[in-house]
């Protein structure tokens, strides 16, 4: 399976009823943009940059240094002439671009539009698996997310309390529907998180639906007190 | 600052006309000033000497074939380019086509080979005062955040893999990051890069 490529230009996309108000940290932005991401924060940042227009701009700040970069870069002796290069445009103008289709996935009900991309890692009647009272998760075990430690769907159900945790390495979280209140405040659809490994955080859901989230890890977290370090093989978080 | 708009303005034209008319002359003009530039980034994230080179033949026939996708509004032709090289490395890292070495060299090892650099383009003197506001911005952040930008831009590496690398908590290569954005945006903002002046 291939990754959709970042977007070359961005166009507006998907406007929410209320623009997402907790954005990724500037340094992922940044990473983002210059290709430093793990592919699982990469399709995570794909969908928030699809529903924000105020981090879609900052992305395409980041990539104008990325382009100032380059044209500040010394120059590599290249081997191919301009000759070469046209003898292989002939070639590639006799022969046009043969566009692989894409097989249309099927969105389940509960994936919003904007976050279209993570359909695709789905498996076919792919089902919730249940970690706790009120907690499911959907592992994506796809090679293409070996760099991750864990990409996840994580389904909490209304006013299920998570175990208050930390991180040994960053968390980002991408909230699809629902919402859920912790520490830093009150997050909803297309809202991500962005926690630095010292930010000891205890979400609750919301009483009204299902929160369901796209959560990437690149460390294992850290729980606090017996019962979530016993849980913690279990969870697999 | 007229020379500044001039410099940048000329690649988002000659971008333009590969879009609308094919032109090749424009094409030759790009290819002999980005492609090396484009073979030098990709040789920083460690691909070997011939896979950097087919990879910036790969990413400037790209150019070709995707040119009539470009704005000059919406980006300037090094950003467009610079975008193109990325996503070409980013395949070839997870497709795993190739061993990429994993390259620890830091900001410091390269920034005499930008100072030579100023000496050794004086053939093509237009490119050159149009990154000044980059170049200069670069050099006046501190080390460490040169650094982290470096290992970002330069090494596609991820927080996690920088904090390894220098020793340093994550949290600390993201305080980093955003001071050195922070910077890095205001230059551009009175730069040019940035696309958007041009129509």
């Amino acid at each position: 399976m291939t990754f959709d490529p970042i977007a070359l230009t961005r166009e507006p996309e998907f406007r929410l009823n209320s623009a997402p108000k907790h954005h990724p940290d500037d340094a992922t932005l940044v990473s983002y943009a210059s290709g430093g991401l793990s592919a699982g924060a990469q399709l995570l940042l794909q969908c928030h940059l699809a529903c924000c227009e105020h981090c879609r701009e900052r992305v395409t700040e980041a990539e104008a240094i990325g382009g100032g970069l380059l044209e500040h870069l010394p120059q590599a002796k290249m081997n191919t002439s301009v000759d070469d290069i046209f003898a292989k445009l002939d070639l590639l103008d006799s022969d046009p671009i043969s566009q692989a289709e894409e097989i249309p996935v099927k969105r389940p009900d509960w994936l919003p539009e904007w976050a279209e991309p993570v359909a695709k890692w789905l498996e076919t009647d792919q089902n919730w698996q249940r970690l706790a009272p009120g907690i499911s998760q959907i592992k994506f075990e796809q090679p293409e997310f070996a760099k991750d430690k864990a990409v996840r769907l994580l389904k909490i159900s209304p006013g299920t309390c998570m175990p208050s945790h930390g991180h040994n390495g960053s968390e980002l979280t991408l909230i699809l529907s629902g919402s859920y209140c912790d520490e830093t405040g009150r997050l909803c659809a297309g809202d991500v998180a962005d926690l630095d490994p010292d930010i000891k955080h205890q979400p609750i859901a919301d009483r009204d639906q299902d929160c369901i989230c796209l959560i990437v890890t690149d460390a294992p977290l850290k729980f606090e007190g017996w019962i979530p370090k016993l849980m913690q093989p279990f969870f697999g978080l | 600052m007229e020379k500044v708009q001039s410099a940048s303005q000329n690649w988002n034209q000659a971008l333009t006309e590969v879009g609308e008319n094919r032109d090749r002359e424009q094409f030759a003009a790009l290819y002999q000033h980005f492609a090396p530039r484009v073979k030098t980034y990709l040789l920083r994230f460690g691909l070997s000497d011939a896979q950097a080179e087919e990879l910036a033949q790969e990413a400037l026939l790209q150019v070709w074939r995707k040119a009539e996708q470009y704005h000059a509004s919406k980006a300037a032709a090094s950003t467009w380019i610079f975008c193109i090289a990325r996503n070409l490395f980013i395949d070839q890292q997870r497709s795993g086509r190739g061993k990429l070495e994993q390259s620890t060299d830091s900001y410091h090892e390269h920034e005499g080979l930008l100072n030579h650099q100023e000496q050794a383009s004086e053939d093509d003197n237009s490119w050159q005062s149009s990154q000044k506001h980059i170049e200069d911005a670069l050099k006046e952040l501190p080390l460490m955040q040169a650094q982290l930008v470096y290992k970002s831009y330069y090494q596609g590496k991820s927080h996690s893999e920088i904090a390894a690398d220098l020793e340093i908590p994550i949290g600390s290569v993201k305080s980093g990051l955003r001071l050195a954005f922070k910077k890095l945006r205001l230059s551009l903002a009175a730069d040019s890069f940035a696309g958007g002046e041009t129509l």
